[in-house]
């Protein structure tokens, strides 16, 4: 399936090149080829960034310019030939996103925009103003310029890598890390997903192509010249040609480049008409068709062939949706699980401490999973939180061992969701956790998921844009490379508790639990026994995966949008 | 006139826009500004320009020093917008409904502020701002259809500094920066300027991201 796709992928990329360029054999012919291939790199690469990991970056031009200078200092004084040269200038512009990425990925959303945008403008006021670079003047090459030929074809083959590597790391687990950081970087960081290392993979490698870039263009002018190489059209054009496309698609920023370059060639005489029409173009895009040409066009026709094409492809029943309506599974044969983390759906009662605030009910379900050796798979000693003057949290014991399922019930501000949070890691406070013997105490929030504890959080926040089944490949993913056998070790316990998973639930409230979800097994591919909650608009693919959200500890569904199932949360609510 | 443009402007390409985060009507100003410059270099060519007023090159002397006339009269017409702006954000309905809306729009919604309006409001008095600074630069400096770059990443760098939704700060900041950069200026050489002033903004976002004067805002 991946490599067909990736077939596909490359095919489609072959001929958006022949079909956008007329003559390949004209200097004029490979010039064009040239330009889009340089610009689709760019926008690919930003694409990369912006598109799946929700990281809008303003700084193309700083890289561009880094690994243009790099290029021609490293040609001009170390005498390097032209692809070790052109090289070096990818890897200065990685070196200079892993200095700044420390201070850069601490601003977040339109912070990181706007820091981005002046970071590439104080960047080239410097290398103007600076001498050891030629100032203003810049650096001339001494070398003979490559000829156009050996410079599309170097463009090419950075454009093609550049795709196929996007193409192979979307369906990667730093993909699938990428997007939910996109989603929801909190809930991301929650699940498990190490951001910065995720954010700083992708931010490289788009740094490397953009520095590639630099270098191919400081080989191909002959000349670096700070108005040029950190000229704020490098970064206005790449963004420009991968919205128009679609962002976060692989086709998409190949195509707006071929459409973008082809409009500049007709318009070469009227700059400024075409840079008007550009910006006409790109508003209209954003309102329309904010997927981009190559995306909304893909949805469109994914909505026709459902529609109109032969009767397999269209969705059962009248209602249109692919999804049976949503019945909560309330008298599900699993138990109905609060708070929990669990290798097997149950936990034990935990005597709380005597003045802990939140009275603890446990109920231990007829048949529950036999416990492995009894220890306990989590335990709380003293924990405790205090914020200011409240203490919200005070010297809760508690102990769970498997097969049990731990109930915690508590009025209003009883303190329930903060000791979830504590168990969890995603507030600090005091006292001791434990996890299949280990303290986890100082283990960070992204951390511990992978040691096997999941969440849920009251109000669902799922993944915006991913399929319900996705959040849950994260972990399980990981357990699967811990080793077939399952041979002891913390990974090895735990993969039941991905599989089979308990749900921690902060209101206290009750929640179906599912039933099915052993069954769904390890990749949660399975078709689902058990309806997804809501429809899926994504289409029957999608909706194959959807029901195995239930085999996911840790990011809820969008349970809570089924008004059935939110009123009789509601009632649950009353009742405590 | 300000308003005959930004009325559909904002109804017409932000407002739809504003459901779907931040970056989309960020980037449609910014393709808007792309826009304009190409159309004023199209009518105006991109020379250089500047607006002719008599008292453009008058100076006064204070206490000894010589200041252009036009630094001082720009300087009491920003301390003034401030002071205005402050006031009516402080202590008219207004006000009110903008600080509610921009702290909880759908709780401010359902209080019965009219959301949309006040953000009309908003981008209005900003813009209207944005045009009275744009006025004054003209007067005091040459520019080009392509020099608003600049003062807006000097805007930037300002509300940062200052932190963002503060007014006094946002006038603390502004002064700040002009005097750094006239320091590092003066000590590193002119070309600098503006690089001291940006690098000035990123430390700051990175170490202090509600700016100098801003409060912590509790999660």
């Amino acid at each position: 399936m991946t490599r067909r796709r990736a077939v596909a992928v490359l095919a489609t990329v072959v001929v958006v090149i022949l079909a956008t360029v007329p003559g390949l054999t004209s200097q004029y012919g490979l010039l064009v080829a040239f330009e889009i291939a340089q610009l689709a790199a760019l926008a690919q690469a930003w694409s990369l960034m912006a598109g799946y990991g929700g990281v809008v970056s303003l700084a193309v031009a700083a890289f561009v310019g880094v690994g243009s200078y790099a290029t021609a200092k490293l040609s001009v004084s170390a005498g390097l030939g032209l692809i070790p040269s052109i090289l070096a200038g990818g890897l200065f512009a990685v070196v200079f996103a892993l200095a700044v990425s420390v201070p850069m990925f601490r601003f977040r959303g339109l912070y990181f925009t706007i820091g981005s945008l002046v970071l590439a403008e104080a960047l080239g006021i410097f290398m103007s103003n600076y001498n050891g670079f030629g100032g203003n003047q810049g650096i001339t090459l001494t070398d003979t310029a490559p000829s156009a030929q050996t410079v599309y074809l170097l463009s090419l083959a950075l454009m093609v890598g550049i795709t196929l590597t996007v193409a192979w790391l979307v369906r990667s687990r730093l993909g699938l890390g990428l997007r939910a950081i996109r989603d929801d970087e909190d809930v991301a960081e929650r699940v498990g997903v190490r951001t910065f290392r995720t954010k700083l993979t992708a931010f490289v490698i788009a740094a490397f192509v953009m520095g590639v870039v630099g270098g191919i263009q400081a080989q191909r002018t002959g000349y670096v010249e700070p108005s040029g190489s950190f000229a704020l059209d490098w970064t206005i054009e790449a963004v420009n040609a991968a919205i128009i496309g679609g962002v976060g698609t692989i086709i998409g920023p190949l195509l707006g480049s071929g459409i973008s370059v082809m409009l500049s060639e007709r318009l070469a005489n009227y700059p400024e008409i075409h840079l008007t029409i550009l910006g006409v173009l790109l508003i209209a895009i954003i309102r329309l068709a904010p997927d981009g040409l190559w995306g909304t066009g893909c949805k469109l026709a994914r909505a026709g062939w459902r529609r109109y094409g032969p009767a397999w492809a269209r969705p059962a029943g009248d209602g249109g949706s692919g999804a049976v309506p949503a019945e909560a599974p309330a008298g599900a044969p699993a138990p109905a699980a609060a708070l929990a983390v669990a290798d097997a759906p149950a936990p034990a009662p935990a005597p709380a401490a005597a003045d802990a605030p939140a009275p603890v009910a446990t109920r231990r379900p007829a048949g529950a999973g036999t416990a492995r050796d009894g220890s306990p798979l989590l335990r709380a000693a003293g924990a405790g939180k205090t914020f200011g003057g409240v203490r919200a949290v005070d010297g809760v014991d508690l102990e769970l061992r498997p097969g049990e399922v731990l109930g915690m019930i508590g009025p209003n501000g009883a303190g329930k969701s903060t000791l979830i949070g504590l168990l969890s890691g995603a507030i600090s406070g005091d006292g001791t956790i434990e996890l299949f013997g280990e303290d986890v105490t100082a283990v960070s929030a992204q951390q511990r998921p992978r040691r096997g504890i999941g969440r849920t959080h009251q109000v669902p926040r799922p993944f915006g844009q991913m399929t319900h089944g996705e959040p849950a490949r994260r972990p399980v993913a990981r357990c699967q490379g811990a080793g077939p056998g399952g041979a002891g070790g913390v990974r090895a316990d735990t993969r039941p508790l991905r599989a089979e998973r308990v749900r921690a639930h902060p209101g206290g409230r009750s929640r179906p639990a599912a039933p099915q979800a052993a069954g769904t097994g390890p990749r949660a591919r399975g078709p689902p026994a058990d309806p997804p909650p809501r429809r899926d608009r994504r289409g029957p693919g999608r909706v194959r995966a959807a029901g195995a959200h239930r085999a996911d500890p840790l990011a809820p569904p969008g349970g809570g949008r089924d008004p059935d199932r939110r009123a009789r949360h509601r009632r649950h609510q009353g009742m405590l | 006139m300000l308003v005959v443009i930004v009325l559909p402007l904002h109804r017409g390409l932000l407002e739809p826009l504003m459901a779907k985060g931040p970056e989309p009507a960020l980037l449609t100003t910014f393709a808007l500004s792309v826009i304009a410059q190409n159309l004023y270099i199209l009518f105006w060519s991109g020379d250089t320009q500047t607006l002719q007023a008599s008292y453009a090159t008058a100076s006064l002397t204070i206490g000894g020093l010589r200041v252009p006339a036009m630094y001082v009269i720009s300087f009491a017409i920003a301390l003034v917008l401030c002071g205005a702006v402050h006031l009516m954000i402080q202590r008219t309905g207004l006000g009110r409904e903008i600080r509610a809306s921009s702290e909880d729009s759908e709780a401010a919604a359902g209080l019965g502020v009219n959301v949309t309006r006040v953000r009309v409001f908003v981008y209005g008095i900003a813009a209207a701002c944005a045009a009275v600074g744009g006025v004054l630069v003209g007067i005091t400096f040459d520019f080009t259809p392509t020099s608003g770059l600049t003062y807006l990443l000097t805007g930037f760098a300002v509300v940062v500094l200052g932190g963002l939704g503060s007014v006094k700060g946002t006038l603390l900041g502004a002064i700040m920066l002009g005097v750094i950069e006239s320091v590092g200026g003066a000590f590193f050489g002119d070309g600098y300027r503006d690089l001291i002033g940006f690098v000035a903004f990123l430390i700051v976002l990175s170490l202090r991201p509600q700016g100098l004067f801003g409060r912590v805002l509790a999660q």
